[in-house]
């Protein structure tokens, strides 16, 4: 996880201007398991991000760490559908997003 | 996705059909080559010093006298690998620490259990190996040792690391234990549940570590070259996994290890760590030829992994009209010699199927002188099944309800809350109480000693990364090629969605499992994943396919792109003001492939996200044996969510499998270890897995809720089976004897020492 922002933006990342954000309903984040160290035990988060990748620096940008933590150890519930945690995810306006314990298994 | 998912597709012409699979012949024909089967010139036989001691300090190994011995090539021990640092990396449920690995697959320090690897010997046969073994000298100095996981949270436990400190406890311990890590999981409030309850059942019960039980056992192959460029040919659940691990053990890097996916025979989990790949690779490294090890039967058991044993407490509270209102489980599983026991995943699973407000879990992750567990079908969730499905039972049975009738009222939904934080997202629970509730069978009356039981399960199914290619030949034959093991028919599932996608017959379609420097990174075979992960890079790629084919076909007719469609595997011209053209079939386009641009390939690497995890309701029906206590399974129906069934038979094969597996579990499979920690039931005679004449035919239902994040709604299909199966065992024995079971295995001494008890009860009474 880089501890800047990337100057260019890539392609994939929508784009919003000024407007958009203010009308555009937060992403609601919440954060389980061993992230309090990381938190300082604050688990539940308002962000206005788009995508997964802007989910991850926002959250970096708070909690410097924790960027690098989200991405290798855990899961993602958006609105009870788990994905892999992956860049390009698209995050839909007001959606709920949970990490979680990432999946492995027999 | 808080909707009720609904059915896509409706002209399906390929997906669903049961063609004869593809790796049918070859394994009936002997012709399929399993990790033993592979050979090299010069090859050596290594065989593997194993310890006899449950637990024991190693004082010094003296490998001088096996390297005298004639035609012995290498001796090595756990220090000829290269030492790794202490840490746990990667996610909480299945942290890896090469520390704890390297020593897994070679003792340093002390040897953990009974069959723990000490050193390692190549020779020309496997006769001088043998041999050789037997001149190694390993003084040890035997420790006391703890095999049950109770015994081992105890505080005189006898300590398999002087130094482990429990995570996940705050304040941090001060004391090490055998408790490697504790975790929780809370919603609600348990006071005020409980409060609102009219019946409370508490109960505790312990479950018998049991293994994979996969009939082929390990073996490997491993040449590595004067050049630093290693290749090894292994069965396992991901060749990409065997490749990580070696390297990592070894010190190489990645890409200087080839390895050589051989055909599976079962691995239902158990094949998704290394064992002798490290060490036959770095014995051929010592000796500058190929090296062979294969693990004999007892090897298998007796330093293997298996699933995890437990201990467990579970409390539920219901109200009269059936709603459950509070619950609160404890799951202690043993992890074997290091930490790692799936105990994440049964607290995260245990209450998952219901609504609850106000529930708990809380797991303890115990290290014990057993074999290190590994995966097993649905890890952890069929244990913590086992308690909470026998609970609700006794809830059952306390407020005069029938248990599908109880669980279809307190059914999860899409909407639904879980203990782990995020609400449900898909349906597929409900439909599967449902589907029992109509089969006739339900309702046959039972006879005198004959029981009925009823359990559900739940699984989160997997995603990830996968790779795949797709290859049009000249004849307009199709190749596909994966890194995704073939553990349960994906190749067959991999064919079928090709071919539907493309619009062309199954049997044009041929799929291969490739080695690891021929297609991008697969994850491992687990976590019933292939089907949708892997099923999603195919139609994908196909999809690239076709388009690439509807572009030749528009340079053949000089037309616009848009002109051209792609129906029943051949490109139309759409656009009646451009002519009229005979559809150009995919045969037809893939004999121009030079003149339209060359190769007709298409990759796609992904990580696929959106699975939707598996439910399952079962019940079963027994008699048992008041004479003898053994209980006969008279019926058994299986109802699942599989999303969409790709080839139903390999559906039906999987449900049926680990309904089997679980009878096993449920009624006879058990370590029995001597008092000096030592395993005596090394062979499947003694270890008894159920056989085709200990079992009525399983009734697999499918039910379909397919998955829209999935382009033909697959959800996947290979572990939720088992996870009801042995308490719908229990519960069904208990509504036959009115006794409760309470600790796995139900064997007939165990039935009937119970049958006794509670006729003294009546006696006395």
């Amino acid at each position: 996880m880089p501890d800047r922002v990337p100057e260019s933006v890539p392609e994939w990342v929508p784009k919003l201007n000024a407007i958009d954000n203010l009308l555009r309903a937060p992403v609601r984040v919440t954060l389980t398991g061993a992230m309090p160290p990381f938190t300082s035990g604050e688990m539940s988060f308002e962000l206005s991000v788009t995508n997964m990748r802007g989910l991850l620096r926002a959250l970096n940008d708070r909690f410097p760490g924790i960027g690098e933590v989200l991405e290798e150890d855990t899961a993602v519930a958006i609105d009870g559908v788990i994905h892999e945690v992956v860049y390009t995810q698209l995050l839909p306006p007001g959606c709920e997003v949970f990490f979680i314990p990432r999946l492995e298994s027999g | 996705m808080l909707k009720k998912t609904e059915n896509q597709i409706s002209d399906l012409k390929v997906v669903g059909t049961r063609p004869v699979r593809p790796d049918g012949v070859p394994k009936v024909t002997g012709q399929a080559r399993y990790g033993a089967d592979y050979s090299l010139p010069g090859m050596l036989w290594g065989k593997i010093l194993r310890s006899p001691h449950a637990h024991a300090r190693i004082r010094s190994i003296d490998t001088s006298a096996a390297r005298a011995l004639p035609g012995v090539k290498a001796v090595m021990v756990g220090s000829d690998m290269p030492e790794q640092s202490f840490s746990y990396i990667g996610p909480d449920r299945v942290q890896v620490n090469y520390w704890h690995m390297t020593r897994n697959v070679m003792a340093r320090e002390k040897a953990l259990f009974d069959g723990h690897p000490v050193a390692a010997v190549a020779a020309t046969t496997a006769a001088i190996a043998e041999q050789a073994l037997k001149l190694i000298k390993v003084d040890y100095e035997v420790l006391p040792h703890v095999i049950d996981v109770d015994d081992a949270m105890k505080e005189d436990a006898p300590l398999l690391f002087d130094n482990m400190i429990t995570r996940g406890v705050s304040p941090e311990p001060t004391k090490p234990s055998n408790v490697s890590r504790r975790s929780e999981f809370k919603v609600g409030d348990l006071e005020a549940g409980f409060a609102l309850a009219d019946e409370v059942v508490e109960m505790s019960f312990t479950t018998e570590p049991v293994h994979q039980g996969y009939i082929e056992t390990h073996g490997t192959l491993a040449r590595y070259g004067a050049d630093g460029q290693c290749e090894i040919w292994s069965s396992s659940q991901g060749h990409f996994m065997v490749r990580a691990y070696t390297a990592k053990l070894l010190g190489m890097n990645i890409s200087d290890l080839l390895v050589h996916p051989a055909e599976i025979g079962g691995g239902f989990g158990g094949k998704t760590v290394v064992y002798l790949e490290p060490v036959a690779a770095l014995l051929s490294k010592k000796t500058g030829l190929p090296v062979k090890l294969v693990m004999s039967r007892e090897d298998v058991f007796r330093a293997t992994g298996p699933t995890s044993g437990s201990s467990m407490t579970v409390k539920m509270g219901v109200t009269k009209d059936g709603k459950i209102v509070a619950a609160d489980g404890t799951f202690k599983l043993q992890a074997g010699a290091f930490p790692g026991s799936p105990v994440m995943n049964a607290a995260m699973c245990a209450f998952s199927v219901y609504e609850i407000e106000n529930a708990r879990a809380v797991g303890y992750d115990v290290v014990c002188n057993r074999p290190k567990a590994v995966a097993y079908r649905a890890p952890g969730s069929p244990i913590a099944a086992f308690a909470v499905e026998s609970v609700v039972d006794e809830l059952a049975r306390r407020i005069g309800m029938d248990p599908l009738a109880l669980r279809l009222k307190n059914a999860v939904k899409a909407g639904s809350p879980t203990i782990w934080g995020p609400k449900h997202g898909y349906d597929g629970f409900v439909e599967t109480i449902e589907a029992l509730m109509a089969h006739p069978a339900y309702k046959i009356p039972l006879g005198k000693n004959q029981g009925r039981g009823v359990a559900s399960g739940f699984w989160f199914n997997g995603g990830g990364e996968s790779a795949v290619t797709v290859h049009v030949s000249e004849d307009g034959s199709i190749a596909i090629a994966s890194g995704s093991m073939d553990v349960g028919g994906s190749r067959a599932s991999m064919a079928l969605m090709a071919a539907e996608t493309l619009g062309v017959p199954y049997d044009s379609v041929r799929s291969t499992v490739s080695d690891t420097a021929s297609i991008g990174y697969n994850h491992v075979t687990g976590g019933s994943r292939v089907t949708f992960a892997t099923g999603m890079a195919v139609v994908q790629a196909c999809e690239k396919i076709v388009d690439d084919m509807r572009a030749r076909a528009a340079m053949i007719w000089d037309v616009p792109l848009e002109a051209v469609s792609w129906q029943e595997g051949a490109a139309h011209l759409t656009d009646a003001a451009l002519g009229e053209k005979a559809p150009l079939s995919l045969k037809d386009i893939a004999a121009k492939r030079a003149v339209t641009g060359g190769p007709i390939v298409a990759e796609v690497a992904l990580n696929a996200g959106g699975q939707a995890p598996g439910f399952s309701t079962q019940f079963c029906d027994v008699e048992v044996d008041p004479e003898t206590g053994a209980v006969k399974i008279l019926r058994y129906v299986a109802a699942q969510d599989v999303g969409r069934a790709i080839h139903p038979s390999y559906v039906e094969g999987q449900i049926q499998g680990g309904v089997v597996q679980g009878i096993g579990w449920a009624l006879n499979e058990t370590y029995v270890y001597n008092d000096k920690g030592q395993l005596e039931n090394t062979g499947f005679l003694d270890y008894r897995v159920p056989v085709a004449s200990d079992l009525p035919m399983i009734e697999a239902l499918i039910v379909e809720v397919p998955n829209p994040n999935h382009p033909f709604g697959v959800k996947g299909v290979g572990e939720v089976n088992i996870v009801p199966v042995m308490a719908a065992v229990a519960n069904a024995l208990r509504g036959a004897t009115g006794v409760r079971q309470h600790a796995l295995p139900m064997s007939p001494p165990v039935v009937l020492a119970a049958l006794d008890a509670q006729a003294e009860e009546v006696v006395g009474a």
